[in-house]
């Protein structure tokens, strides 16, 4: 019998009036998987990630996490979640550590877990030496890896990540794709990421879901995603933008 | 040669002058306020509604007060000059504050600056809509409000109709002044030092030097004008005041320009007024020049947020933050883990006191119970007098420690949701349900604010002579009241959130604010008032020996009960309440 899917999503909708930004989506992200999704600007990618991080409601649909109905189960849902949204806004005026302390205490962890495990993931991240300096005196970049650091403190199961590479440094970028290969490779941890950048998605993703208008418009892997594109050799780059535009004339 | 010159042969296209498009922009942003979900038409009408019924409510309250002092003979006349340059030295420094706080947001620190900043847009036309802004937020509120006093001055007066043209001119004069001082201010504190940090400093300064003056205020207690054994001594009060009326104070040159349109011998009104507006245009031409000359560089320098980065880690460097290996070492000595509440206490008690934009609310508070208590002593002077019984000076006061406990609510629990800010995703993402976020912070303001109403309740019932019993049960009405008006406060302010606001002061003037504000007076007034006949009914039966009789008892049990009950029933209901839509509302 297979592991049950980490990510199950089943005939979500989001209506904001009369508009329609999610189209009834179906799809389901694997352990241990990295799934990317793609899509242009306004096709419904961060309405869809804030809806399975809970930070949205959905009109209609159904979304599992791990087996925690997202909605009925919010709260255990959430516990095996990480997430990790495209613009770290946190409190500037905590120091990083406190930040820590902060982020592990909402997820029950004890004074020593946080300690141990918080000084792991900020000398991962380069950022032990500013442990104990105010947020407010971040780059974005910083800000950006102490939500990393945040968002793996409690040893989520689930990652969602929105924009990864945005404000990163290619040190602080090609760190984020190794941590993503080494948890994935163990089976720790799932990846569900949207990016605008293509090369990492070709780089890291297992499987691809390409989204227009609010609705999934190919899935599968990179050699599925040619072989539906007719394109045997061709970039994921080229895929995306022929198949968006097979959509939009279709 | 203009990009937008039309070809030969076609129609001249009308350009759009920069500072034209600049006030277009926001005039228009205002426009569309009732389109956005967060406003909404029916969120507008409800706040004219309220605004409306508090203006007309100032308006009747302002000439009933004024027809009163103009009846005294022989000075009446006299008092009204001395309160009309009170009131117009009140709203200019009370404007000049509000100037000075929305100066440094409106030339430095807002948002579209740093895209304005990289238009080609020339120094006049930036600095005229900028300063059109700051003017237009910074006096509006205060002048809506002060106007109802101005129109009861003319009506009691018997004012001709020119005396509420000159009104105008001399309100706008009020608005430009102040303005204009607070622009050149900003640009020469932001020169020598950023701009968030002149700020914080100003407004605390600022903040402090107005608590000060409005308890110096209060202190002269102007209800005395109404009684007349007490009108002598403060006549003598308010002399230090009329000397104050200088001839270099705009508000004096707003005196003179009202006084010679409604005093005993109408005067030829042209050069007071002329002076003011001559005065305010000097301020705008010198402020715009102020401007030109200094603000990109003051701006620069705003920019500099890396400032405190090198300033911290210098320090690091020096040795004074602390290591990682100490930061671990220090947690892992301790036991078990902290608790939901307790992380989430810590986190609004060491961002409050890191926040020096938040510190200004502190002292207000402290201004309204400096205030309270000064105004104690008269309250305790009316019960002397036997105007009102004992004990309804009892309820008084207690109603009066309930307002203290609303407002303080409205200053502090109110805005504790919003104050999350853009970094709510945070919390809304913990495995907590948002029930417990609130309750966490019920639960980390529950105990200063029950021990601030015990201490005044205590104190002010001390001083009555109430008696144990009377102490005792006020304490305990009051406690309740308290912590149901918290929970209101939290739910109301889950319910209509105001995360993007750059300034904490804002947050409770709000719709979501009027609401909460009206919602916890209703709520502490309707417990104080349930509270009254069970109370008594205790204290005969106790202190007095009069056993209740069954009626007094089948009234005090059930109102007793809903004292109690009430607010707490009604406190956790708004909790929840706000919690649920909170999360139907979603970020």
């Amino acid at each position: 019998m297979s592991a049950p899917a980490m990510i199950r999503v089943s005939g979500l909708r989001k209506t904001y009036g009369r508009f329609e930004a999610v189209k009834g989506l179906d799809f389901e992200v694997r352990p241990g998987e990295v799934f990317g999704f793609l899509g242009p600007n306004g096709a419904g990618k961060t309405t869809t990630m804030r809806m399975i991080t809970g930070l949205l409601l959905p009109s209609a649909g159904s979304i599992e996490i791990d087996g925690h109905d997202v909605l009925r189960e919010a709260e255990a849902a959430k516990a095996v979640t990480g997430f990790i949204p495209d613009r770290p806004y946190i409190y500037e005026k905590l120091t990083a550590f406190e930040f820590l302390d902060f982020v592990g205490g909402l997820h029950g962890l004890s004074w020593r877990e946080i300690a141990t495990r918080g000084r792991e993931l900020l000398e991962t991240f380069a950022l032990g030496e500013w442990a104990d300096a105010l947020i407010e005196t971040f780059s974005h970049g910083m800000k950006q890896r102490l939500v990393f650091c945040a968002a793996l403190l409690p040893r989520p199961r689930l990652l969602v990540v929105d924009e990864p590479m945005v404000g990163l440094d290619p040190r602080g970028a090609k760190l984020v794709k190794s941590v993503f290969r080494d948890l994935c490779a163990d089976g720790e941890l799932s990846v569900f990421l949207s990016t605008h950048t293509l090369e990492v998605a070709e780089e890291v993703c297992d499987r691809i879901a390409i989204l227009r208008r609010g609705e999934i418009i190919a899935m599968g892997t990179m050699d599925e995603l040619r072989s539906r594109s007719a394109a045997e050799q061709a970039a994921l780059e080229d895929i995306f933008l022929q198949l968006t535009e097979e959509a939009r004339e279709s | 040669m203009r990009a937008d010159r039309a070809p030969a042969g076609e129609p001249a296209a009308r350009s759009v002058g920069p500072l034209r498009a600049l006030l277009r922009a926001k005039a228009r942003m205002l426009a569309n306020y009732r389109r956005s979900d967060a406003g909404g038409w029916r969120r507008v009408s409800a706040l004219l509604v309220f605004g409306l019924a508090f203006w007309f409510g100032l308006w009747a309250g302002a000439e009933w007060f004024l027809s009163r002092v103009v009846e005294i003979e022989p000075i009446g006349v006299s008092m009204v000059r001395r309160l009309l340059s009170m009131v117009l030295l009140f709203v200019f420094s009370i404007l000049g504050f509000s100037s000075l706080v929305a100066a440094f947001s409106t030339y430095y620190l807002a948002e579209d600056l740093r895209l304005l900043m990289s238009k080609p847009i020339p120094a006049y036309a930036l600095f005229t809509a900028r300063f059109v802004e700051n003017t237009l937020s910074a006096s509006w509120m205060t002048l809506v409000f002060a106007s109802p006093f101005f129109i009861a001055l003319g009506r009691v007066m018997q004012a001709r109709p020119d005396y509420y043209a000159v009104m105008g001119l001399v309100l706008v004069g009020l608005a430009v002044i102040p303005s204009a001082l607070a622009t050149i201010l900003s640009l020469i504190v932001t020169f020598p030092f950023s701009a968030r940090r002149a700020r914080q400093v100003l407004v605390f300064l600022g903040t402090g030097l107005l608590a000060v003056g409005f308890v110096l205020l209060r202190e002269l207690e102007p209800e005395r004008f109404l009684n007349p054994d007490a009108r002598a001594p403060m006549l003598e009060a308010l002399e230090p005041l009329q000397s104050a009326e200088q001839a270099w104070l705009p508000s004096t040159w707003a005196l003179d320009a009202l006084w010679s349109r409604i005093g005993p011998r109408v005067t030829a009104g042209g050069q007071p007024v002329l002076t003011l507006l001559s005065g305010a245009a000097a301020a705008f031409f010198i402020a715009g020049w102020a401007f030109r000359l200094m603000h990109r560089r003051a701006f620069s320098k705003a920019q500099e947020g890396m400032d405190l980065r090198e300033e911290l880690g210098e320090r690091r460097r020096r040795g004074r933050g602390r290591s990682l290996a100490r930061l671990v070492a220090q947690r892992e000595a301790r036991r078990g883990g902290p608790s939901f509440w307790q992380v989430m206490a810590a986190k609004d008690r060491r961002s409050w006191l890191r926040d020096t934009t938040q510190w200004s609310q502190a002292l207000l508070i402290l201004a309204l119970i400096a205030i309270y208590v000064v105004n104690f002593r008269y309250i305790r002077s009316v019960g002397d007098t036997g105007i009102i019984s004992r004990n309804g000076l009892h309820f008084t006061n207690l109603a009066l420690s309930a307002f203290v406990a609303v407002a303080v609510c409205a200053r502090f629990a109110f805005p504790a949701i919003s104050l999350e800010g853009r970094a709510f995703w945070l919390v809304l993402r913990s495995p907590q349900p948002l029930e417990a976020v609130l309750r966490a912070k019920w639960r980390a303001l529950a105990f200063p604010l029950l021990l601030l109403v015990n201490v005044l309740v205590v104190t002010t019932n001390a001083s009555l002579e109430a008696g144990w019993l009377l102490t005792l049960t006020a304490s305990i009405v009051a406690s309740v009241i308290a912590a149901g008006v918290l929970g209101v406060a939290l739910g109301l302010g889950a319910r209509y959130p105001r995360f993007a606001i750059d300034n904490a002061a804002k947050i409770a003037t709000g719709f979501g604010g009027v609401i909460f504000m009206v919602a916890g007076i209703t709520l502490a007034l309707g417990a104080v008032i349930a509270s009254a006949q069970p109370t008594l009914t205790l204290v005969r039966a106790i202190e007095q020996g009069y056993p209740p009789t069954p009626r007094a008892l089948a009234w005090a049990l059930p109102l007793g009960l809903m004292t109690l009950g009430l607010p707490l029933w009604v406190g956790r209901r708004s909790l929840n309440w706000g919690a649920r839509k909170l999360r139907e509302r979603g970020i």
